[in-house]
């Protein structure tokens, strides 16, 4: 019996060891998922950013374009 | 990986110090590999490489592509890591999902692939410049990410770009990714103007003198930090839509 004991001690040992691996990684996971909601608050608007600097500068760039033109007409 | 199996080869080794063991066992467990220094210096304001490998119709690139102009798009993605969260979005739309992970006790690592089907929303995503953001993000702190530019109606002037070294042709729509601050390089045939950039912008996404002799042809400029659009215009009033990725630092992954 205690040579069975001797011979699983490593196996039950390592199953303990990944038991304690998952455990402490689990830990570290949810800190790191809650940490993210700033993150992903602030990469929520990136597209619509770039969306808006784009109208932006076709919009500088039409007005630019018509100001010669009324100067014109007047 | 690495801790299992020193701990696996130290246990098998050593099966009558059983106790010792026992006695390290937590010490071992708390030297556990995280990536918290990512997160901080993300939340910092770091920009890190976009480094997902991710295929438009069977087109792919890493980091960044440019999709030519259709009705609704296949996307496959390939992540640098496993897909506990996944977050699409557009100027108009943001879909998350934390379902496509997969992880179970034979595969730890997770799934990293996913495929997806995009319809642009018409007169809303179709329109202008609304870039496609993917990001993939797994437990461990790790993330991958990649933009996708879709060419629209206005953009029709053509051009001939050095990005990150490697020379490029695009139609209306370009895009580069290289690390801030190293020289890139756009031709045009036809002389263009630059667009004036919102004056929130003006400081960090600024190329406005990297007009090369002033003919309105060559374009040298140091890649600006971050993301940013810029609009070249021709005589005729054609656009040309570049979109830049300037980044900071990039990720190591583990094997």
């Amino acid at each position: 019996m205690g040579s069975l004991f001797n011979l699983l001690l490593p196996v039950i040992l390592k199953f303990l060891g990944i038991g304690i691996d998952k455990y402490v990684d689990n830990e570290e996971a949810e800190k790191q998922f809650l940490g993210l909601v700033d993150i992903l608050e602030k990469n929520g608007l990136r597209s619509v950013n770039l969306s808006d600097s784009y109208r932006y500068q076709l919009e500088q760039h039409r007005k630019k374009k018509s100001a010669p033109t009324t100067k014109e007409s007047q | 990986m690495n801790r299992l199996l020193f701990r696996t080869i130290i246990l098998f080794l050593m099966p009558y110090k059983a106790a010792i063991i026992l006695l390290l066992m937590p010490f071992i467990a708390s030297c556990s590999h995280t990536r918290l220094d990512v997160l901080q210096a993300e939340r910092s304001g770091k920009f890190f490489k976009k480094d997902m490998v991710v295929c438009v119709d069977e087109v792919c690139d890493e980091g960044m592509i440019v999709a030519p102009r259709r009705k609704g798009y296949d996307i496959n993605i390939e992540a640098k890591n496993a897909l506990d969260l996944f977050v699409f979005t557009t100027c108009a739309r943001e879909e998350t999902s934390q379902k496509h992970s997969g992880r179970s006790f034979f595969r730890p690592d997770g799934n990293s692939r996913f495929k997806t089907y995009f319809k642009p929303a018409g007169g809303v995503e179709d329109v202008f410049s609304c870039p496609a953001h993917i990001e993939a993000r797994s437990k461990k702190g790790t993330h991958s990410a990649a933009l996708i530019a879709f060419e629209t109606p206005e953009t029709n002037v053509p051009v001939k770009f050095i990005c990150n070294g490697k020379r490029d042709y695009f139609n209306g729509v370009s895009a580069c990714q290289s690390r801030a601050g190293l020289t890139q390089l756009v031709s045009f045939k036809r002389p263009v103007t630059i667009g004036m950039q919102p004056p929130h912008l003006k400081s960090r996404c600024d190329v406005n003198d990297s007009n090369d002799g002033g003919d309105g042809l060559r374009w040298e400029f140091k890649m600006p930090r971050g993301e940013c659009v810029f609009a070249f215009f021709d005589a005729d009033g054609n656009v040309h839509r570049m979109v830049t990725y300037g980044y900071d630092s990039i990720i190591i992954r583990e094997d």
